[in-house]
């Protein structure tokens, strides 16, 4: 049985496609945040944005931004969740890719280092 | 101490660092679930480093890292590296103008999103080459060297040292191989010392300049695949993360099938 399906083997996804290439899911927790934008220098795939703030409200949290509709670069490096001087982000979703790029040996799911 | 439940990074010091006053085990022993001892530490908490203060590492501390390279293991011990120290950001700024213009040239050649026509006729033409060239133009450098063409993400992110790690394409079985397994030492001791790396393929981008494969003598039998920028971190920048829980294969004693462990829960 084969990893990958024969057609995988020489198809690679739509990078334009979220359906395709799935990006990486943050969450900003907004008692934490203080609007540093220390996580929109640091992602390396130029990934978060935070917006200026509307005239009388909060600052608005930062949050991912598309390049393509749907797809917005994060890898979830935790780059952004390191940096963030108050711990405020956390890496909710994966990066994965489908057709070629199929991740075959690695869950969806993301966790610390075990100490065993 | 344990990782779990840690949303906070070293540098809030709330906690995922042993800088205040934790205990570290003890090298050279093993007791199940017992904290991480400095090496693991520096392991776990090691981040790629993207933001640089100006001034360089001292001399005598990038020959310190250095060193932890020039004893890292190696096919039939064949060291098949040569290491060049760039200490010089002229140079690194005249580097990474020229990585922009080849990141430009490429994507002129096959970025179909530019324009309506490019993504109806262009399209199969630019999947079939990152099908012919899938590592370099796996989706994830492909947007960084779209980013950067677009001048909106720096090349070498301001580092004030460059350590190019040249492959001697004659060594013992995987020269590549053994080049990572002596930068990895070398990202290692730095972070171990408080200084911060990242490793940058994207001097690829570089070598296709004759120029630059000659001011750095990058010819036969050498081939120039990966640098590491090594610097003082702007801020603290290292910390805990999570990662993809790993599916692995054990085959047990007495047992000729394997069972599936998630490695990481």
């Amino acid at each position: 049985m084969a990893y990958l399906k024969f057609s995988d083997m020489f198809i690679v996804p739509d990078y334009t496609d979220p359906s395709q290439m799935v990006s990486g899911v943050l969450d900003f927790d907004d008692e934490k945040c203080v609007r540093c934008r220390l996580c929109t220098t640091i992602c390396p795939a130029r990934s978060i944005a935070m917006d200026n703030a509307v005239k009388g409200k909060k600052k608005p949290l930062p949050h991912l931004q598309d390049i393509v509709e749907g797809v917005s670069g994060c890898v979830a490096c935790g780059c952004c969740c390191a940096a963030c001087p108050e711990g405020a982000i956390s890496v909710t979703g994966g990066f994965y890719a489908t057709r070629y790029y199929t991740r075959l040996h690695q869950a969806r799911e993301l966790s610390f280092p075990m100490m065993y | 101490m344990s990782y779990e439940g840690k949303d906070l990074p070293a540098s809030s010091g709330k906690g995922g660092c042993v800088e205040k006053a934790e205990v570290l085990s003890p090298l050279g022993t093993y007791t199940e679930k017992m904290p991480p001892n400095a090496v693991e530490k520096v392991i776990f908490e090691r981040r790629s480093i993207r933001a640089f203060k100006k001034e360089p590492l001292p001399d005598s501390m990038i020959r310190r890292i250095l060193e932890a390279g020039r004893f890292a293991p190696s096919a039939g011990n064949s060291q098949p590296w040569k290491f060049v120290v760039v200490n010089n950001p002229e140079i690194i700024g005249e580097l990474e103008e020229d990585a922009k213009r080849m990141a430009r040239l490429l994507m002129w050649f096959i970025d179909p999103t530019r324009t309506a026509m490019r993504r109806k006729f262009l399209t199969p033409f630019t999947r079939a080459i990152i099908r012919m060239r899938p590592n370099e133009l796996h989706p994830v450098p492909f947007s960084l060297i779209k980013l950067i063409a677009d001048g909106k993400a720096p090349v070498f992110h301001g580092a004030p040292t460059l350590i190019l790690l040249l492959e001697d394409r004659r060594g013992v079985s995987c020269p590549p191989l053994d080049i990572g397994i002596c930068g990895q030492n070398m990202v290692l001791a730095a972070h171990s010392m408080g200084a911060g790396t990242c490793w940058l393929g994207m001097i690829k981008l570089c070598m296709y300049y004759p120029k630059w494969r000659k001011f750095f003598g990058v010819k036969y039998p050498y081939h120039l695949n990966d640098c590491l920028a090594v610097g003082w971190q702007k801020g603290k920048l290292d910390g805990v993360v999570k990662r993809e829980v790993q599916l692995v294969n054990w085959y047990d004693r007495g047992s000729r099938t394997p069972r599936v462990e998630r490695q990481g829960e």
